[in-house]
């Protein structure tokens, strides 16, 4: 079962993945900050990162950078809710960029796409 | 320079020295140029735009009242180039008939005009002389530009832009009033009689020329005043740009979050279809949840949006009865989440200086975040105290204490709830010091939390 960490500072986006992907047969963790976040990955072995651009304490784009630095190969999707955030060179180092939606189905193709489970 | 030295202008034609009667008449000359200028000067200092400037200039060289010439043109440097810009006058000796008989007849005086300027007359006379300030276009030959003082020019001035525009006006003289800034040569103001040929006296020519110096300086005062109204309508713009990226940043977070969450939860809701009513429930309060927020959030933000479209007004606001309005709205809440929420009135009226919307927003910031710090079961209280020419508006709750990195300063960005921006503080200290207020944060009482708007308090 791979796992995959959903970082957002939204609880209830956090919820719709858990009850979402959890059903899809991933083994869905999720971090309500970026300092959970980095714990949790500091602990434990994770497939792929979910994480919103902007959270509470600031912008998701450094927990990126922090990640790509520590694990190039660990594959991290931008989601956010304002697109106009792809203009930013820091997220280019992301392997997939979605805009939320209550349609799951974007964020579902990057998710697979990156855990290379197909198109 | 080199038509001065040739010709010493005050000997020419007209001006006759020794008889009483034309002593008498050179003195009653003398004090109508005097007062012109005087009237000039003053005139010069409201005018706000460089047409408005140029045309006092204009109509003073020209008003019978005033200096007297029949026409009279400004032409303004642009590069290598002297400009036709601006002109008043007649541009034949029948038109000149026409006008000054209608200006007769309608006994108009045009100085009179001058006390309110109106920006379509200089329009429509640059548009009526178009053709003759195109001819006097003159590119800045070597010399032009060097002239420091005021001459008369006759129709055999070896000057090149003193020639053409003598050749372009068919005047038999011509008057020419460089304007010179801090040694730059700026441009220039013709003037003749090329109907009354009326000839030019000194103290005329010296009464042009203080006023030409006077024109300078009023042109350079409209310079200055129209760079520094572009700069504050460039700041201006640039800070509505932040304020829109601002507001589609706080739209895509605040309400497109909670919108997508429950939109998505209902998708998943009827995929799934749950077997009992109890889990139904359960998922149609957490969808609800989430519009609620969304509803939240939208009030907020046309209240935002209504106080921005009308930009922010500094008024004396009754503080006590904003407090008490604010803190009974959110009584219900308070309630349902079994919060203690208190408020108690000082017992005098408390009037402060603010925008009654924006102050407004910062206490709902302040309240709202108390609410959620502390959770079920805590305690909010909002007090209003004077404190010399200070109002302190302060929201303590005795929930969760900030976490010690951010304690520093709250205010600048860092501190978010779960569901928030993290940025509605940034935003209250942004408005209280647009207000000539101040925010402040203090964890002094243990266990409370406490962030205050320091107001100006109006006595």
């Amino acid at each position: 079962m791979k796992r995959v960490l959903f970082v957002d500072d939204d609880e209830a986006i956090l919820e719709l993945y858990h009850q979402v992907f959890s059903r899809e047969g991933y083994d869905v963790k999720t971090c309500l900050t970026m300092d959970e976040a980095r714990e949790h990955l500091a602990r434990f072995p994770v497939d792929a990162v979910v994480l919103d651009i902007r959270l509470a304490e600031g912008l998701g784009l450094a927990l990126l950078r922090e990640i790509k630095a520590k694990t190039p190969k660990l594959p991290v999707i931008l989601s956010t809710a304002y697109a106009r955030y792809q203009d930013d060179f820091s997220s280019w180092l992301a392997d997939a960029y979605v805009v939320k939606s209550a349609d799951l189905g974007e964020l579902r193709s990057a998710l697979r796409r990156t855990l290379g489970e197909g198109p | 320079m080199r038509g001065e030295a040739r010709r010493q202008p005050w000997i020419l034609p007209g001006l006759r020295r020794g008889k009483f009667s034309s002593y008498q008449k050179e003195r009653g000359r003398s004090t109508k140029i005097l007062s012109t200028l005087h009237l000039a000067a003053e005139l010069f200092e409201r005018a706000v735009m460089p047409e408005h400037a140029g045309w006092i200039a204009l109509v003073a060289l020209t008003a019978g009242e005033g200096f007297g010439f029949n026409r009279a043109f400004l032409l303004r440097r642009t590069d290598g180039n002297l400009e036709g810009w601006l002109g008043i006058g007649p541009r034949s000796g029948e038109e000149a008939a026409r006008l000054w008989q209608q200006l007769q007849t309608l006994e108009v005086k045009p100085l009179a005009t001058l006390s309110t300027f109106q920006p379509e007359v200089v329009t429509q006379e640059q548009a009526r002389l178009a053709e003759t300030l195109q001819a006097l276009n003159t590119p800045l030959h070597e010399g032009c530009g060097r002239w420091r003082r005021a001459f008369v020019a006759r129709r055999d001035f070896l000057d090149p832009c003193v020639k053409r525009w003598l050749q372009a006006l068919q005047s038999p003289f011509l008057v020419v009033l460089p304007m010179v800034r801090q040694g730059t040569f700026w441009g220039v103001v013709l003037a003749d009689n090329f109907v009354t040929k009326a000839p030019i006296s000194a103290p005329l020519l010296e009464g042009a020329q203080a006023l030409c110096h006077n024109l300078q300086a009023a042109l350079e005062r409209t310079e200055l005043w129209a760079r520094f109204q572009a700069e504050q309508e460039a700041r201006r713009r640039a800070e509505q740009a932040v304020v829109l990226v601002e507001t589609a940043r706080a739209l895509a977070h605040d309400i497109k979050n909670p919108l997508t969450a429950a939109a998505g939860l209902l998708h998943h809701l009827l995929q799934r279809k749950p077997g009992t009513v109890e889990e139904w429930e359960a998922w149609g309060r957490k969808v609800a949840e989430g519009l609620s927020r969304v509803e939240q959030r939208v009030n907020q933000l046309v209240q935002e949006l209504a106080s921005r479209g009308q930009g922010m007004e500094v008024s004396r606001t009754d503080a006590v009865a904003l407090v008490q309005r604010l803190v009974a709205s959110w009584q219900p809440l308070a309630e349902s989440r079994n919060i203690a929420l208190h408020f108690l009135p000082p017992d005098k009226p408390v009037y402060v200086w603010a925008d009654p919307a924006y102050l407004d927003r910062c206490v709902e910031n302040l309240l709202s975040n108390a609410m959620k710090a502390v959770g079920l079961g805590g305690e909010v209280r909002v007090q209003l105290q004077e404190e010399g020419r200070w109002v302190r508006l302060s929201v303590a709750d005795n929930g969760q204490p900030l976490p010690q990195p951010l304690r520093a300063d709250p205010f600048s960005g860092g501190l978010g709830q779960p569901g928030g921006s993290g940025e509605g503080l940034v935003s209250v200290r942004r408005l209280m010091e647009a207000m000539g207020g101040k925010v402040e944060y203090d964890e002094d009482e243990p266990g409370w939390v406490r962030f205050s708007l320091v107001l100006r308090r109006c006595v």
